[in-house]
C-alpha cells in the first residue's frame, strides 16, 4: 500500500515537472487573467466598462428620446415611467442625455489619454536613453507642467485656444503627458544599463531600434496601467472644467449636465444625480481595473 | 601566423563624479589574437580585462574613453571607426557572449526573434529565411526541439540553454572573432564543460578566433592556446598555454596558480596573494605588483619593468622572472 502511494506520488511529481517544462511560467497575461478571478473589484470594473462602452455604441437603441429634442410641455419633470431620469429645464430627456453623454465622456477619457501616453512615452524614452541635454530639457519642462496646478493650466489652455472639444483634448494631453514621461524615463534609465541592451549593441543594433524594439516592450506593462488610470483622470478633469464653465458648451458631456443642472439642484436633484452617478460609476470602474492590473503586473516589474 | 586582431598601446580611462582626474583602467595593453586560435585574457576583477574588449568594440559606458592606441582588425583601426561603421562589424564580424545569460537576453522578446534580428540586420534576410536559419543554428548549438524553443521567452529556458542561445546568436553570422566575456561564470561546472566543448567544436568547424576573458584558470587550460595575464590595467605575462602552466614566470601568475585548490596533504593552507589590487588613481610607482610581491626589491619599487621576452615568445613584465622559490614552491600543473 505504502509503495503504491509512493509510486503514484512520484508519477504525479514527474507529471508536474513535465507540465512545468511545457508551461514553465505563467507570463504577464496569464497573471492578469488570474487576477480577475481573485480580484472581484477589477472584474466588476471590467464588466462596467464593457457595459458603458456598449451603451455608448448602441445609444440610439437604448434611449427612447432624442437627447436634444425639446419638450416644452414637460420641463423639469420628475422621474417617471415615461422619463426614467426625468427631464431638464428645456424638457430634454435626462436618461437619453446620460446615455449619449457616455459617448462624449468616453471619448474625453480615451483620446487625451492616448495622446499623452504616446507623447509621454516618446519623450520619456528620449530623456532616459539620450540623457544629457535632451534629458535636461524634457524633464525640466515636465517639472514645470507638474508643478503648475493642472486644472489652472488646462483652463488657461482652454481660454487661449477657445472652448471646443478638440482644444479640450489638447488641454488634457498637456497636463497628462508629464507623469507618463517621468515613469518611462525612470524605467528607461534602469533598462538601458541592463546587459541585454549591451548585448544588443554588441550585435550591431542601432540606437533607435534598441529604444523601440528592446526597451519599449519592457515598459509596456507599466504603460497599460498608466493608461487605464489616465482615463478616469481625464474624465474627471473634463467634468470639473465643464462644471466650471470652460468646457465645450456643445458637447453634452456628463460634467456639462451637472453644471447646467446645478441651479435646480434643490428642486430637481435628478438633474445632477443622474450624470453625477454616471461619472462616479465610470471613474470607479476604470480605477478598479487599473488598480487590479497594477497588482497583477507589479511582480513582473520587480524582476 | 596572421593576427586577426592586433591591439597596440591601448589606454582607456573613466571619469567619475566629483573627481577631476580620470582613472586609467587600461594602461598600454598590447594584445594579438592569431587567426583560428583561442586567446585567454586572465586576471582578477577590475584589472581591465572587460574594458579592453569593450574598448575594441566601441561599447565603453558613457563615462569611458579610449585615450590612445589602435586595434587593427583586418587592416582597419576599430578605434577610429564611427559608430555607424562599427555597427556593421559588431555582431557580424566580431561578436560577443556575456557572463550572465539571463540578463543578456531581452526578457520580453522570444529567443528566436532575438537571434533572427541579428540575422536580418546584417544579412538582410527576410523573416522566413531568418527563422529557418535560426532554427538551424539552434540545432547546431545543441538546443533540443529547436522549433519549439524558437518561440520561448528567455525565462522559460534553463541557464545552460540560454547560454547556448547566446552562443547561437553570436555564431549565426559566422564572425571572424568571438569575444567571450566570462561565458561560463554563471553556470555550474558540468554545464560549463558542455559549453566549452561546444565553443571548441564550433571553432574547429568555422575557423574563427576566440578571445576568452576569464578569471578561471581551469577554463584557460581547457580551451586556450595562448594566454595573456593582466594585472592593474597592464599585461604582465604572455605565454603559450602549455608554457604558462609548465613554468609561469611572473610572481603574480605564480600566485594565481598557487592559490588554486589542489590535492595536497591535509592541513596545508591554501596560498593567497596578500593585499588587494591598487586603486586606479593611486598606482604604485615602479612595478605595479611590487607592493604585493614577495620578491620585490628596491629596484622594483622605483623602476617599471618592461614586458620582456624570456625565451620562445614568452613575455613577462618582471626584472627577475621565476626568481626564488618562495612559499608557493615549484608550481606546476
Amino acid at each position: 500500500m505504502k509503495k503504491r502511494f509512493k509510486d503514484t506520488y512520484t508519477a504525479e511529481l514527474s507529471r508536474q515537472i513535465l507540465e512545468a517544462e511545457i508551461q514553465p511560467d505563467q507570463g504577464v497575461f496569464r497573471s492578469i487573467l488570474n487576477m480577475f478571478k481573485v480580484n472581484r473589484a477589477a472584474l466588476l470594473g471590467l464588466v462596467l466598462i464593457v457595459l458603458i462602452a456598449l451603451m455608448a455604441a448602441f445609444a440610439p437603441m437604448i434611449a427612447r428620446y432624442d437627447p436634444n429634442a425639446l419638450d416644452l410641455t414637460s420641463m423639469r419633470a420628475a422621474p417617471s415611467p415615461a422619463h426614467w431620469f426625468g427631464t431638464d429645464d428645456l424638457g430634454r430627456d435626462v436618461f437619453a442625455r446620460v446615455v449619449y453623454g457616455s459617448r462624449i465622456s468616453l471619448m474625453i477619457g480615451f483620446i487625451p489619454s492616448l495622446i499623452s501616453l504616446v507623447l509621454g512615452t516618446v519623450l520619456g524614452l528620449m530623456a532616459g536613453y539620450l540623457g544629457k541635454v535632451a534629458d535636461g530639457i524634457i524633464m525640466r519642462v515636465a517639472d514645470v507642467v507638474l508643478a503648475f496646478p493642472s486644472l489652472l493650466l488646462a483652463m488657461v489652455v482652454m481660454y487661449t485656444l477657445g472652448s471646443n472639444i478638440l482644444n479640450m483634448f489638447i488641454a488634457l494631453s498637456i497636463i497628462n503627458w508629464a507623469g507618463t514621461a517621468r515613469v518611462v524615463r525612470a524605467q528607461t534609465l534602469s533598462l538601458k544599463e541592463k546587459e541585454f541592451v549591451e548585448a544588443a549593441r554588441s550585435m550591431g543594433v542601432s540606437r533607435a531600434r534598441i529604444v523601440f524594439r528592446h526597451i519599449l516592450p519592457n515598459c509596456l506593462p507599466n504603460l497599460i496601467v498608466l493608461f487605464t488610470l489616465d482615463i478616469p483622470g481625464s474624465i474627471m478633469w473634463e467634468s470639473s472644467m465643464s462644471f466650471l464653465g470652460v468646457g465645450d458648451p456643445n458637447a453634452a458631456s456628463w460634467g456639462l449636465m451637472v453644471s447646467q443642472g446645478k441651479g435646480y439642484a434643490y428642486m430637481c436633484p435628478w438633474l445632477i444625480l443622474a450624470p453625477g452617478l454616471a461619472i462616479l460609476v465610470t471613474v470607479m470602474a476604470f480605477n478598479f481595473l487599473g488598480d487590479g492590473l497594477r497588482d497583477a503586473i507589479d511582480p513582473y516589474m520587480k524582476t | 601566423m596572421p593576427n586577426i586582431l592586433e591591439i597596440k598601446g591601448l589606454v582607456a580611462s573613466f571619469a567619475s563624479d566629483g573627481v577631476r582626474e580620470r582613472a586609467i583602467a587600461v594602461n598600454g595593453v598590447d594584445l594579438a589574437i592569431p587567426a583560428g586560435k583561442t586567446v585567454g585574457l586572465v586576471g582578477e576583477s577590475g584589472c581591465g580585462k572587460s574594458v579592453t574588449s569593450l574598448s575594441v568594440m566601441g561599447l565603453l559606458a558613457d563615462n569611458g574613453r579610449v585615450e590612445a592606441g589602435e586595434a587593427l582588425f583586418g587592416g582597419v583601426d576599430l578605434l577610429k571607426l564611427s559608430d555607424r561603421e562599427l555597427r556593421k562589424i559588431r555582431g557580424n564580424r566580431i561578436s560577443m557572449i556575456f557572463q550572465e545569460p539571463m540578463t543578456s537576453l531581452n526578457p520580453v522578446i522570444t529567443v528566436g526573434k532575438q537571434v533572427a534580428e541579428a540575422l536580418r540586420l546584417h544579412s538582410g534576410m527576410d523573416r522566413q529565411a531568418a527563422k529557418a536559419r535560426t532554427i538551424e543554428i539552434f540545432e547546431k548549438v545543441g538546443i533540443p526541439e529547436p522549433e519549439r524553443r524558437y518561440a520561448c521567452y528567455p525565462h522559460q529556458l534553463s541557464g545552460g540553454l540560454r547560454q547556448r542561445v547566446m552562443i547561437g546568436m553570436s555564431m549565426v553570422l559566422k564572425p571572424d572573432l568571438l569575444i567571450a566575456d566570462e561565458p561560463t561564470t554563471a553556470l555550474d561546472v558540468s554545464i560549463e564543460a558542455q559549453i566549452l566543448r561546444l565553443m571548441r567544436d564550433l571553432q574547429r568547424e568555422s575557423g574563427m578566433s576566440i578571445l576568452m576573458i576569464t578569471h578561471n584558470l581551469g577554463v584557460v587550460a581547457e580551451i586556450c592556446d595562448l594566454v595573456y595575464v593582466m594585472y592593474a590595467g597592464e599585461v604582465v605575462e604572455r605565454a603559450d598555454v602549455n608554457a604558462l602552466f609548465a613554468h609561469c614566470a611572473h610572481p603574480y601568475t605564480r600566485g594565481l596558480m598557487a592559490s588554486l585548490p589542489r590535492m595536497t596533504p591535509k592541513g596545508q593552507r591554501l596560498y593567497n596573494i596578500r593585499g588587494t589590487v591598487p586603486n586606479l588613481r593611486a598606482m604604485p610607482s615602479g612595478c605595479r605588483f611590487s607592493p604585493r610581491c614577495e620578491f620585490a626589491t628596491e629596484r622594483c619599487r622605483v623602476e617599471k619593468p618592461p614586458l620582456a621576452d624570456i625565451g620562445g615568445g614568452h613575455l613577462c613584465r618582471c626584472f627577475a622572472p621565476e626568481s626564488g622559490e618562495g612559499p608557493m614552491g615549484g608550481v606546476s600543473r
